[in-house]
C-alpha cells in the first residue's frame, strides 16, 4: 500500500536537503516575525523555493525524480502536493503564533 | 500488453540525438538495446519514462496514446545513476515499493545486508542489485534497465542476469548495458542505436561487428562472450 504522507515527507527531507538555506530563512521569518504583515513575502518565497528545488531536480539531478516517479507519482502533482504541505504547516505556524 | 514509442525526436541545439526512433515493448518480452557511448539510449529511455522532455515523442499503450505511462507504476525506469536516496533506509524503500516479505527475505540474501541499514552503507553493486530487484518484485508492467549490471560482479551478474529472465514473464523489459554478453544472452530482439534510430540486428556478435559496435568477435581475440 502507498502511503501519500511518507512518500512526501521523504521528498520533503529531500528538497529540504538541496536548498536548506531557503527554508531556514522562511522558517526564521515563520517564527520570529509575527508573520501576518510577511504572508505575502513568506508565500513568495515559498513559490521561489520550489520553482528552484523544481528546475534543479529536473534539469540537474532528474535521476532523483526517478525514485518517485517509479512509485508512480506525476513530477507536478509531487511538487503540488508537497508545496500545499509546506504552506498549510506555515500557516498553522501563523495561527500559532498571532 | 503492448507498449510502443514513435517518432521520438531530440536534439540539443544543432546535435541531433534522436531522430525518429520507434520501438515496441509487449510484456513477457525481453528487448536489448545497445549502442556506442553517446549514441542516446539513455535520452530515449529518458524520454519514455517522462524524466526529460523530447521535442516529440508518442506514446501508446495497446494502440491508445498515454502521456504519462510511469503514472500507477505501469511503466518504470533504472537510470544509470541509479534512482535511491543514500538516507532512506533499505526496509523504507521496500515498503514504499510494496515488496512481499518473501521477496524481501529474497533481496536481504542477495545483497547479504540487513535491512535496517541505510543505502548509503552499501557497496555501489549492492545497491545496483537492490534497485534492479526493488523494480523486478513491484507491479508495474514494464521495465527499462539502463546499465543494470554497472558495478556488479560476475557472479552477481549470473545472478541479476537469471533473476531478470524469471521476472520477465509478467513484465516487458528493455535493458541496456555496455556488457554485450548478459543482453545478448537473455534478449528476446536486439536493437541497435545509431544515427539517432533504432535498428533490429540478428542476436549474435557478427551483427555488433558489422554495425561498428564491436571491433573484433571476443572469440577472435581470446574469450567467448556467454552468449
Amino acid at each position: 500500500m502507498k502511503s501519500y504522507p511518507r512518500i512526501i515527507l521523504l521528498f520533503y527531507k529531500q528538497a529540504s536537503g538541496v536548498f536548506l538555506g531557503f527554508h531556514l530563512v522562511t522558517i526564521y521569518l515563520n517564527l520570529f516575525f509575527m508573520p501576518k504583515e510577511y504572508i505575502g513575502v513568506l508565500t513568495f518565497l515559498k513559490l521561489l523555493q520550489y520553482l528552484l528545488i523544481y528546475l534543479y531536480f529536473d534539469k540537474v539531478e532528474s535521476h532523483r525524480l526517478a525514485f518517485f516517479m517509479n512509485l508512480g507519482l506525476r513530477k507536478l502533482s509531487l511538487f503540488a502536493m508537497a508545496w500545499f504541505l509546506d504552506l498549510a504547516l506555515m500557516l498553522i505556524l501563523l495561527v500559532l503564533t498571532s | 500488453m503492448k507498449l510502443e514509442v514513435d517518432s521520438a525526436y531530440y536534439s540539443v541545439g544543432e546535435k541531433t540525438i534522436l531522430s525518429g526512433v520507434y520501438l515496441s515493448l509487449t510484456t513477457n518480452e525481453i528487448v536489448g538495446v545497445l549502442g556506442r557511448n553517446g549514441s542516446g539510449k539513455s535520452t530515449l529511455f529518458k524520454s519514455m519514462f517522462g524524466l526529460i522532455k523530447p521535442d516529440y515523442i508518442n506514446l501508446r499503450i495497446d494502440g491508445s496514446r498515454s502521456k504519462t505511462p510511469s503514472a500507477n507504476q505501469l511503466l518504470q525506469l533504472l537510470p544509470q545513476n541509479g534512482f535511491l536516496f543514500d538516507s532512506t533506509k533499505i526496509n523504507e524503500v521496500l515498503f514504499h515499493f510494496d515488496i512481499s516479505v518473501d521477496k524481501r527475505d529474497n533481496i536481504s540474501k542477495l545483497i547479504e545486508s540487513d535491512d535496517s541499514v541505510r543505502v548509503r552503507s552499501l557497496s555501489i553493486g549492492q545497491r545496483r542489485m537492490l534497485e534492479v530487484m526493488v523494480l523486478l518484485y513491484s507491479k508495474s508492467r514494464f521495465i527499462i534497465f539502463d546499465e543494470p549490471f554497472t558495478g556488479l560482479s560476475p557472479l552477481n551478474v549470473e545472478i541479476m542476469t537469471e533473476l531478470i529472465r524469471k521476472e520477465s514473464r509478467n513484465k516487458g523489459i528493455l535493458i541496456s548495458d555496455h556488457l554485450y554478453g548478459p543482453i545478448l544472452e537473455l534478449a528476446d530482439r536486439v536493437l541497435i542505436m545509431e544515427a539517432g534510430t533504432l535498428k533490429s540486428i540478428e542476436n549474435n556478435e557478427q551483427q555488433l561487428v558489422q554495425h561498428g559496435y564491436l571491433k573484433y568477435l571476443s572469440t577472435s581475440i581470446g574469450f567467448k562472450a556467454s552468449t
